[in-house]
């Protein structure tokens, strides 16, 4: 018995200490996702993780704080009047950083020692696209130092005019690289284009002029639109379809489905100021003898008699036909989401063609765009057919004091330079660059004469991310208030 | 080879401890001796029968037996044994002397004052309690049945010290958060380990996804059931509560949060087949109800509208009366179309209201806010009926139960809970050397719930926020656009969309909630277990046990067409998840004496464990028939997301325990398991020790009636929890519907719908490095017994430190990750625990019996392995009110807005006199009792007892959400209020000045610079729930409880016995829940806005709570 027991003490011993650690090696490994992923869908990621920072939460306060919508309900109520608190932003900043730089970055970090340089010039430029919109609406933000956590635990903040600067280096890497023609990427990586290079490269030369005009380079601006988007067929617009939690408008989403009711454009206390410039029957409509705005008002607003998702207030129209409606609206659940255009590039030519003090230029490119728009624009077919619109030509008399554009008598060179800085405002509605373009001119004589939503002040920036104050030791202290204003506006 | 190495350096210090076990049983192999044998039989003084079990001794030597079934031992005595020892848990110790005799018969009697409990070691093994340096909390089966609880967890409220246990939810098997002696871990599993006859299982809350400590609960969906509630509770012998790290030690890094010991029933050797049915029926109705507003209608500004999502309208009473009026012509302006509700009855468009006539065209004054609360809640009820039969002889037993439980929910709607179980439980011995027993169990539940939380389909979130004035019965109908129109079918009516003119409702109708949708689940489930024992000789004996949990849960969401938000155009998810664990332990147990004063055993054991989760499934939208079939084929192929995930979970255990007694006062218990687990990262193998230590001070006092028994003890051990599987390493991502997304408020962008599809690195970064979160924890105390036993009390101080704690951690966007998942930051937990039981009378046919239990628990976050403002969202709305993390707080601390204040404290008032918000978050309450309680009694007549039991639970905050966001929706009894304006006027928040002598809608407060009006102007900004000001709405959570109160009686007298054959009848008439009291208004504050898991105190239109009556009978034979 002693003996019995020995071994079988012994066996229990021997088995279960060698046995340990070998049962359970090699079964950690992830079954359900892979530990890396080939670039080209990585960028794929990297566009869509992109066009949220454009098309998102930025896109609709932006639009509430420039006078294009009005919170009204909940939340938006609140962020209306400029109470956005730093918990607001982290998700965006997540899909800045997290979403396209740091994922950006591996994408170059694949195909850089492979040569691959068309598709790197394109990573390039959507890294430019991302940071430029991010550090025109927070300033100061990390950029040389982020999206590497191997070496930076706490990225610095960069200064908003060296991020400026760099990116314009980085635009014209990949303009470079772009140029070479070598190492396009797979058919389907590219969502915008197809990995077509002459393609990108207008929108690389359309960006660095949008990057030029928010520091207020104009001469630079307009040599980099003069390389620009030359046609409505070349904008980058995001594509959207009708599938829930695939690929519908975010706007749509937002204003019907998620958050119905939240924002509109009007409410007890009066419309915002774009419905106002738009609506034939408001006193402050921006429709003359040559121009009539109803086609595109309607585009952009619902009525309050008509209204769906505010009931009783005029509303960002969400019309649709994927929803049974007979229109297609600016906002339909499968509207496309304008990125960078044709129409930014143009008015920037325009634009800075008159500060350069080339007034018949000016006049000749806001005449072009005019002649787009009268052929219907950017305006879905179905509000063309529905709608009046009319954008007859404009000659120099109507600017001259006294003229139809310029009935306060300014100088001929501002009276164009505010009905082109207006048309830019009326054009961008629901994108970034429109608080852009009014914080930029904010003061002047072409400013857009926005009232603030709430107190006197009109704010300059966003908030930072509140995970980036809580977990970035670089952050700045005290977090800079919406009212603080950034570099590039001083 | 590189593992053998790693292994062994942790292992150094199991080094020294194993060959002294080693040794120690081999000692015991010397008590070598031959000579003559002697037999006998024990049997009990107090009624002859034979008494199995009871150890038999040779005095001053460590040979012995135990008794069998009948009471017969055998033993073999050296030449020179003197005296046999006859001892027995809970019988006196007798001593014979042999002399010549070959049969020693004996008989024992009871130890009167031997009240030691039995308890069950974390290897599943009785001892005594008084042995142990331990505290312990045992409720037995009688009190789980007692209780009138359906499902097992919620069973166990109030009946132990340093156990809280809240239900998330009054929905029919809503799972249930168990706390053990305070929170031990923050993003890893949080519940403790369920171990039934020795086997564990699954306790999983929610879905099993690839997150083993993610809960699968959230602020939205349907509360889900607790995995321990498939256990029928009467089949449960008794329940027992490992709290301590010394005492759970064995089970390593599962058992940090404690472990649960549950015994099941078995058969006994009565001569005769015991049969019992038992039946209960219990009546469930709402508790609590939100205080709503009837006065004021839809609307906004006192001005009527019919599509306005607040009731800040017209006063109701204002109304001239009598039907509205309705757009029904065409060509009328308005004219909006009709919409056709099921019974016929027909709504047009209602003109709104205006300054001049702000009833507009509503003319009625009818409010609907009770017809509401009827049409959805009703009285629910569950029958429960429960047979066991059970027999035995000598060799073996057998223990068959069936049960089934059916309930109906509180709604009106598609709401309730089955449950059938089969268990069978057999033992059998074979000889003296081999025992073998089994357990088969089988349980299947059926289920249906109600959606709740923050949801556009939540129950409540349409019901509390419909206008008053606005009927909601008849929720389903046909839309016509025109008096030509084709109808489009089933349209859904809201307050929102009265006339049901567009797809989406925004907000379900209360009806459509609990009658269209469904959310169903439906559990198979098999518990298997097995146990071998052979005892070649009477001081070792080798035990095999494994066993087999296995359950699949298919679950339906189902959302027809027209529901709210994203899902108008319907939406099906149909799901399976699975979870298999596998368990099986070799165990040798040595027990034997190292001098006559020294007791001795040991036990060294092996163990393999692994968990399998699965999850497969998919999701459909967009039905292309509306009310088709639930299949993929009505959808097109973009509209179906089909998504699979595994995991897998392997750990080993090597472990050895040894128990010494000196003297029969002095015991030390030590413990030593080194476990390795698959989800370890380069370190593999952990070791976690624990030792205890009782002394039994009365032994060396004569005895005295005032404390007639006295123990002191003290316990330290470590225990840990298991990082989360597959998470060592850093992966890529689909960007799909299923995982990694990027959106904003809603809409997503998906790699299902651009290009080739997309992938992206994880946003959350892995770590190679993975650790066990390690607690160690100390406790000493005290059990102490007065008057002969007759006050009954026990102490115990513990405090822990919990290290290497798992997190995920928020890091800067701008490093290039959301989070990172890595062992950081550490917590401590301090408390006490007192038990009390006192029997004040006990004479005759009456006994009086008291029992209190109460205890404190202190959570304190010490680090967060980052910076001291870090912050880690549990739950709740990071952007309002959440659930958080921080350092230097506890754990779960309420986070959100603060005001603004001054230097010296006071609130820094905007011009008009009202409070403004700080531009930082802070934490703002705290929803942990500053302590808990649970007192009751006994009163017993004869054969009739009462029974009552209260628990308390003290201190805590609360987040009312539910009541501050109706004060957006003017919905809120509070914001009806009307106050008359007094002299000097008010101000409201807009700035504006309302006269004197006024009557407006609203209340008058004063935050410190003077009284002013809170009307519309406040309540839909800074005073309502969506405001980021969320402190000013934090009340004290504190609540008491009459958790149980039963009357029971049971006929068994002789006469009755003889003339019916059975043993007894018992009936029992029950409470649950009746009363309760608590300054927290319209909701149970038990209630969880993330269903069972650490983030606690809040509500957000959580389903409410629910008391229950209950009958139930018990026929015995």
């Amino acid at each position: 018995m002693k003996i019995l027991f020995k071994y079988s003490l012994l066996t229990l011993l021997i088995f279960s200490l060698a046995a340990c650690e070998g049962l359970v090696e090699d079964l950690n490994d992830d079954p359900n996702n892979p530990s890396d992923a080939p670039a080209e869908l990585i960028f794929t990621g990297v566009q869509l993780a992109n066009a949220t920072t454009h098309a998102g939460l930025t896109a609709r306060m932006a639009a509430m704080w420039t006078g294009q919508m009005k919170g009204v309900d909940r939340q938006w109520g609140d962020f209306h009047v400029y109470n956005a608190g730093a918990s607001n932003f982290t998700n965006m900043w997540d899909n800045i950083y997290y979403g396209t730089l740091r994922n950006s970055r591996i994408v170059l970090d694949k195909i850089e020692p492979l040569g691959v340089r068309v598709f790197a010039g394109m990573t390039k430029v959507t890294q430019a696209h991302c940071i430029g919109n991010a550090t025109s609406l927070w300033g100061d933000i990390p950029f040389s130092e982020a999206a590497q956590i191997e070496d930076f635990e706490a990225p610095l903040f960069d200064n908003q005019l060296d991020i400026y600067a760099s990116l314009q280096s980085l635009l014209d890497e990949g303009i470079a690289d772009l140029g070479t023609g070598i190492g396009i990427p797979a058919s389907g990586t590219d969502i915008y284009y197809d990995g077509d290079p002459a393609s990108w490269i207008a929108v690389a030369y359309t960006l660095k002029a949008r990057l030029y005009m928010d520091t207020k380079q104009y001469d630079l601006a307009l040599q980099a639109a003069e390389n620009g988007i030359a046609s409505f067929d070349g904008s980058m617009y995001l594509q959207h379809g009708t599938t829930n939690d695939v690929d519908r408008n975010f706007y749509w989403d937002f204003l019907g489905p998620s958050r119905g009711g939240d924002i509109a454009a009007g409410d007890d206390q009066g419309e915002a100021y774009l419905v106002t410039l738009l609506d034939p029957a408001n006193g402050n409509y921006r429709g003359n003898a040559k121009t009539d705005e109803t086609a595109r008002f309607n585009y952009y607003y619902l009525g309050a008699d008509a209204a769906v998702n505010t009931p009783g207030v005029i509303e960002p129209n969400t019309l649709s036909l994927s929803q049974g409606a007979t229109l297609n609206a600016m906002f339909a659940e499968n509207a496309s989401f304008p990125l960078i255009t044709y129409q930014e590039n143009i008015l920037t030519l325009a634009e800075t063609s008159v500060r350069a003090g080339d007034f018949d230029a000016a006049l000749t490119y806001l005449n072009e765009y005019r002649a787009f728009l009268n052929e219907g624009g950017y305006i879905d077919p179905t509000y063309r057919a529905a709608f009046t619109l009319m954008y007859e030509p404009y000659v120099a008399e109507d600017f001259a004091a006294g003229g139809m554009e310029n009935m306060d008598n300014l100088s001929a060179n501002d009276a164009l330079l505010r009905e082109i800085v207006e048309e830019r405002y009326v054009t961008f509605y629901g994108q970034t660059i429109a608080w852009n373009d009014e914080r930029r001119t904010r003061g002047s004589v072409e400013a857009i004469p926005i009232a603030p939503n709430a107190g006197s002040e009109l704010p300059w920036r966003f908030v930072y991310s509140q995970d980036e104050i809580n977990g970035n030791p670089n952050a700045p202290d005290p977090v800079p208030s919406v009212f603080e204003i950034m570099a590039i506006y001083q | 080879m590189r593992n053998l190495f790693t292994f062994i350096i942790p292992v150094r210090r199991l080094d020294k401890l194993l060959p002294a076990f080693f040794i120690l049983g081999l000692v015991s192999s010397f008590a070598l001796a031959q000579e003559r044998p002697i037999t006998g039989t024990i049997t009990s003084v107090e009624n002859s029968e034979p008494l199995p079990g009871v150890n038999v001794v040779v005095k001053g030597t460590t040979n012995g037996t135990i008794s069998d079934i009948d009471g017969n031992y055998q033993l073999t005595v050296g030449e020179d044994a003197e005296t046999l020892v006859f001892s027995f848990i809970g019988l006196l110790t007798k001593e014979v002397a042999i002399g010549n005799q070959s049969k020693v018969d004996v008989q024992l009697s009871s130890d009167t004052k031997q009240l030691s409990e039995v308890v069950v070691t974390a290897l599943g093994f009785e001892e005594d309690a008084d042995t142990r340096g331990l505290a312990f909390s045992k409720v037995e089966g009688e009190s789980i049945t007692r209780s009138g609880e359906n499902t097992l967890i919620n069973s166990l409220s109030g009946k132990a010290a340093g156990v809280q246990i809240a239900r998330s939810s009054g929905d029919p098997g809503a799972a249930s958060y168990i706390q053990i002696r305070g929170q031990n871990t923050i993003t890893g599993e949080s519940q403790p380990l369920i171990v039934v006859d020795g086997i564990p299982i699954s306790n999983t809350v929610g879905a099993p996804n690839a997150d083993v400590g993610n809960s699968g609960e959230n602020t939205a969906g349907v509360r889900q059931q607790s995995r321990m509630n498939d256990i029928n509770p009467a089949d449960i012998e008794s329940l027992q509560i490992l709290k301590g790290a010394s005492a759970a030690a064995l089970w390593g890094s599962r058992a940090a949060n404690g472990v649960i010991l549950i015994t099941t029933k078995k058969g006994r050797d009565a001569g005769k087949l015991d049969i019992t049915f038992r039946s209960t029926v219990s009546l469930d109705e709402v508790n609590v109800l939100h205080p709503l507003q009837n006065k004021f209608g839809q609307g906004q500004g006192g001005i009527y509208s019919p599509t306005s999502s607040r009731s800040f309208g017209d006063r109701i009473s204002d109304r001239p009366g009598g039907p509205d009026e309705q757009i029904t012509d065409p060509n009328a302006a308005g004219y909006a179309g009709f919409y056709e509700a099921r019974d016929g009855d027909r709504y047009y468009a209602i003109p709104s209201g205006s300054a001049d006539n702000p009833n507009g065209g509503k003319n009625s004054r009818e409010t609907f806010n009770d017809a509401r609360e009827d049409q959805v809640f009703q009285t629910g009820y569950f029958v429960d009926n429960y047979l066991s039969m059970s027999g035995g002889n000598e060799n073996g037993n057998f223990l068959l139960s069936l049960g089934h439980m059916t309930q109906e929910g509180i709604y009106r709607g598609v709401s309730d809970y089955d449950r059938s179980t089969i268990r069978l439980n057999a033992n059998r011995k074979f000889g003296d050397i081999v025992r073998v027993s089994s357990n088969a169990t089988y349980a299947r539940t059926i289920s249906n719930r109600i959606q709740t939380g923050s949801n556009l389909n939540g129950l409540y979130l349409g019901m509390l926020r419909a206008a008053p004035d606005f009927n909601g019965e008849d929720y389903i109908g046909n839309y016509f656009a025109s008096p030509e129109a084709a109808p489009i079918l089933n349209r859904h009516r809201s307050y929102r969309r009265y006339l049901a003119n567009n797809p989406n409702p925004i907000y379900n109708n209360p009806l459509w909630t609990i009658n269209e949708l469904q959310n169903s689940t439906v559990v198979n489930r098999f518990i298997m277990s097995a146990e071998i024992g052979i005892k070649p000789v009477n001081w070792f004996e080798f035990i095999a046990r494994g066993g087999a949990d296995a359950y699949e849960d298919q679950r339906i969401t189902y959302f027809p067409v027209h529901s709210a938000g994203a899902n108008s155009g319907g939406r099906n998810e149909e799901f399976i998840f699975g979870e298999t664990q596998l368990n099986f332990d070799a165990i040798g147990r040595f027990s034997f004496a190292l001098s006559p004063d020294i007791s001795s055993s040991v036990n060294l054991g092996w163990n393999i464990n692994q968990r399998n989760y699965n999850r497969v499934g998919g999701i459909m939208q967009n039905f292309l028939i509306p009310d088709g079939p639930l299949n993929f084929s009505n959808s097109v192929g973009a509209d179906r997301f089909p998504s699979d995930t595994e995991t897998i979970i392997r750990s080993t255990r090597t472990y050895a325990t040894a128990n010494f007694g000196f003297y029969d006062q002095l015991f030390i218990n030590a413990t030593g398991a080194m476990e390795s687990a698959s989800s370890f990262g380069e370190d593999k193998t952990f070791f976690y020790p624990s030792a205890d230590l009782a002394w039994q001070f009365t032994q060396l006092m004569n005895s005295s009636s005032l404390l007639s028994f006295g123990k002191l003890r003290a316990g330290y051990g470590q225990v840990g929890v298991q990082p989360d599987p597959h998470r060592t390493g850093t992966d890529f991502e689909a960007v799909s519907v299923d995982d990694i997304l990027f959106g904003s408020w809603g809409a997503v962008l998906s790699g299902v719908g651009y290009g080739n599809g997309a992938f992206v690195q994880s946003d959350q970064q892995g770590d190679p490095n993975l650790r066990p979160e390690i607690k160690t924890e100390w406790e000493i105390g005290t059990d102490l017994r007065f008057f002969n036993d007759r006050l009954r009390t026990g102490f115990t101080y513990y405090q822990n430190e919990i290290n290497d704690l798992l997190l995920e951690v928020a890091v800067a966007p701008s490093v290039g990750f959301e989070t990172s998942y890595t062992n950081a930051g550490s917590m401590e937990n301090r408390g006490w625990e007192v038990d009390l039981g006192y029997t004040i009378y006990n004479k005759g046919d009456w006994n009086i019996e008291l029992f209190a239990n109460a205890n404190q628990n202190i959570n304190e976050i010490t680090s967060l392995g980052g910076s001291e403002g870090d912050v880690i969202t549990l739950g709740g709305f990071s952007t309002l009110t959440s659930s958080v993390a921080k350092v230097g707080e506890p754990l779960s601390a309420l986070f959100g807005g603060v005001y603004l204040r001054n230097a010296d404290g006071s609130l820094d008032l905007d011009e008009n006199n009202f409070p403004q918000v700080a531009p930082d978050f802070d934490v703002i309450g705290d929803p942990n009792p500053v302590w808990r309680g649970g007192m009751g009694g006994t009163i017993s007549w004869k054969n009739l007892s009462l029974y009552a039991l209260f628990e308390t639970f003290q201190g805590s905050s609360f987040a009312p959400n539910t009541k501050s966001v109706l004060y957006n929706f003017g919905k809120h009894a509070d914001t009806g209020n009307e106050v008359v304006v007094p002299a000097g006027g008010l101000v409201n928040y807009a700035g504006e000045t309302i006269a004197a002598g006024q009557t407006v809608r609203g209340n008058i407060r004063d935050f410190g610079g003077g009284p002013v009006l809170l009307d519309e102007a406040w309540y839909t900004t800074l005073g309502q729930g969506f405001s980021n000001l969320q402190e000013q709405f934090i009340v004290d959570g504190s609540w008491t409880r009459l958790r149980e109160v039963s009357l029971s009686y049971s006929l068994n007298s002789q006469k009755f016995r003889e003339k019916t054959k059975l043993q007894s009848i018992d009936f029992s008439l029950r409470g649950r829940n009746l009363i309760l009291w608590t300054d927290v208004v319209g909701i149970d504050p038990e209630t969880s806005l993330d269903g069972a898991t650490v983030a606690r105190g809040q509500d957000y239109f959580n389903n409410p709570g629910t008391r229950s009556y209950i009958f139930s009978i018990s026929i015995n034979y």
